[in-house]
């Protein structure tokens, strides 16, 4: 192989110095949230939610438990209660402080049982050969037959009430949508040049798995997670106001709506609060996944 | 063709096991047809017989380039070789060791010896993983060795690729050039101490200066590290100044193989000709005027009966479509799939050629 000629002479050496520092993709996308105002709000807001149920024995103002006969149905603003109190007179804001917690976890924990769950099946079926694929992916579509509110309730009907059982029945339901998005994320990444040439380099499986495919996958799984801790939030409350989920008297917000019900014409604005909390809290982590997914969203050069 | 050192002067490499006559790389009678999806249901199932029964051998030191037009099964072979798809038949050699064969090497072995390049420099490095790290991946993982040793040879590495390691380790691909991130792709392949390099279109897609840089370096690395290179390309100019041997490859066959010279003074098979006749010329005074190769390749799911270029040759007669060629010498090192040079072949032209030639 001779040199070619012409290029010695006139050697155009490509520019080596680049000017910023080198930064990773994280640092990156952690910038880019930091710039995105909705996003920095809402951050702010759920931090502030999580930490009111977390610190819920500070900031409660009466025992959730303790009601009073002389004190039912207060409405909004009255002196002592400033959320009203509920039919047995037990404060209200000192119930969706504490209710927080149960929401918030039955919330949290199902999603990230789910994603450990599925993001492994997920993995499992992109990477592994056509019959692992096809075993996992029809078992996968077997669950999604059933509608999701109907498939909670059917699990926590067989298998009781109570948050553990809650938290199972809905770990059940997520998993098969991030079976589904970690397959197709999984399945996209294999075919990229990259991992051919990690297989190339006769490194075991389970290193290309960790080293290659999994950081390229984990960003999406990530933001399909945190979709799900609004639709968990939503489905557990419901659960509990069906009376599948936490039982009487502990405080949660879907029990408390539940209670509330038949005091909507008594005192409506008190009977929406466990509504609102709900909503607010659903909405947060629904639009802080909105967020992650435009900050990881990141145009590169290709 | 210039430039290669005698092999008795070079040092011997400890894993060398046939010495410096036996090819680094022989291959025999690959084949793949990938199974196509049906239709419909009660479809019937095709084939694309993307690589059908092809034969080459590497020597050791050398470069045989492979030429032919997108689609023919170049980037196939490549994979083949290095069992990245698995082979439908046919035995892959190297060294004078089969692999996978019970006496053999492993295709774990194969891949600490053989190596490659891809053409896409961005979709081939992991963008969540430094330069560094992808450099230092294979060591690592394949041979276990120390997260510092891969270091400390990486950043040797990348200063033989013509990069500062204290500027580029760290960095990430997307901040890179694509001459750059060629560079580190190649860095990449010889981190596990090669003894062939496979380069598949590995400079197609860099613009000319770029190009010519990497060749330069290629060739450099290819004399400092006596390696053998396997260089795949569509480009003829390019194959023409690296190689040593070139195969011309037509719809998953080889039409024609041979000394880079010969084949460039004289195709034989019409089809390299054509190909030959389709290269940009730097002459105005021969300027290409029409298309050499109307049309476009068959398609391979259903290719041609007997030899397969017969739907687009000039010189095509009924034994070219019954009957397929078989790559035979023609004299000296230089082997022709094409009836018009084997005599009594049945092919009106085939005698009055041997005759010319005799």
């Amino acid at each position: 192989m001779a040199e070619i000629a012409a290029a010695p002479t006139v050697r155009i050496d490509e520019p080596q110095e680049v000017g910023v520092e080198p930064r990773g993709y994280w640092v990156t996308v952690g910038d880019r949230l930091m710039r995105d105002r909705m996003t920095v709000a809402v951050g702010v807001m759920t931090i502030l939610i999580i930490g009111l149920a977390v610190f819920a024995p500070f900031v409660a103002t009466y025992d959730p438990l303790q009601g009073g006969v002389l004190r039912r149905l207060k409405p909004v603003g009255t002196p002592g209660f400033f959320l009203g109190t509920d039919e047995t007179g037990r404060d209200i804001w000192s119930r969706l402080v504490y209710g927080g917690r149960l929401s918030l976890i039955c919330g949290i924990m199902p999603v990230l049982g789910a994603t450990w769950v599925g993001g492994t099946l997920g993995l499992l079926a992109g990477v592994g050969g056509r019959l692992l694929n096809t075993l996992i992916m029809r078992v996968v579509d077997v669950f999604y037959a059933f509608p999701s509110v109907l498939l909670a309730i059917a699990i926590c009907g067989v298998l009781g009430a109570g948050i553990g059982n809650t938290i199972l029945s809905l770990t059940v339901v997520f998993t098969p949508p991030i079976v589904r998005v970690t397959e197709s994320l999984t399945t996209q990444v294999r075919s990229r040049d990259f991992v051919e040439a990690a297989r190339a380099s006769a490194a075991p499986l389970h290193a290309i798995i960790r080293q290659q495919i999994l950081p390229n996958v984990l960003g999406g799984m990530l933001v399909y997670a945190t979709s799900l801790v609004s639709i968990s939030i939503i489905l557990s409350a419901g659960l509990s106001f069906l009376g599948l989920g936490v039982t009487p008297p502990n405080p949660e917000w879907g029990l408390m709506l539940n209670a509330l019900r038949q005091a909507i014409f008594v005192n409506p604005v008190v009977a929406a609060l466990p509504g609102a909390a709900i909503v607010i809290t659903s909405l947060c982590f629904n639009l802080l996944s909105d967020g992650l997914r435009s900050a990881m969203d990141i145009k590169l050069p290709s | 063709m210039t430039g290669t050192a005698p092999l008795d002067q070079r040092a011997i490499d400890p894993r060398d096991r046939g010495g410096p006559a036996q090819s680094l790389l022989l291959v025999r009678d690959l084949k793949k047809h990938f199974p196509t999806k049906r239709a419909h249901f009660f479809g019937p199932r095709e084939t694309v017989q993307a690589v059908d029964g092809v034969s080459f051998a590497v020597m050791k030191g050398t470069t045989l380039g492979v030429v032919g037009e997108s689609g023919c099964g170049k980037s196939t072979t490549a994979r083949l070789l290095l069992h990245l798809i698995k082979p439908d038949a046919g035995d892959i050699i190297f060294d004078g060791d089969g692999v996978g064969a019970p006496d053999g090497i492993s295709v774990r072995d194969l891949r600490l010896q053989m190596q490659m390049v891809f053409q896409d420099s961005y979709s081939s490095l992991n963008p969540r993983a430094t330069i560094a790290d992808i450099i230092t991946f294979g060591p690592c993982a394949a041979k276990r060795s120390s997260a510092r040793a891969a270091r400390e040879h990486a950043d040797k590495l990348l200063e033989q690729v013509g990069l500062r390691p204290a500027l580029f380790a760290r960095r990430y691909p997307h901040e890179l050039s694509g001459g750059q991130r060629q560079r580190i792709n190649i860095a990449r392949a010889l981190a596990l101490e090669p003894r062939l390099l496979i380069l598949d279109e590995a400079v197609s897609a860099l613009d000319k200066s770029v190009e010519a840089q990497i060749l330069n370096l290629l060739a450099d690395l290819r004399r400092d590290l006596g390696l053998t290179y396997l260089f795949i390309s569509h480009d003829l100019n390019v194959v023409r100044h690296v190689s040593d041997r070139v195969v011309v490859m037509y719809l998953g066959r080889i039409v024609e193989a041979g000394e880079v010279a010969a084949i460039f003074r004289r195709p034989r098979h019409p089809y390299t000709q054509a190909l030959m006749r389709a290269m940009p010329s730097m002459d105005p005074d021969r300027r290409t005027e029409a298309p050499s190769l109307t049309g476009d390749p068959p398609n391979p799911i259903n290719p041609p009966s007997g030899c397969r270029f017969h739907t687009r040759c000039s010189f095509a007669e009924t034994v070219c479509e019954r009957v397929s060629p078989p790559l035979d010498p023609v004299g000296g090192d230089h082997d022709v799939a094409c009836h018009m040079t084997v005599p009594g072949s049945g092919h009106s032209r085939a005698a009055e050629r041997t005759a010319a030639d005799d």
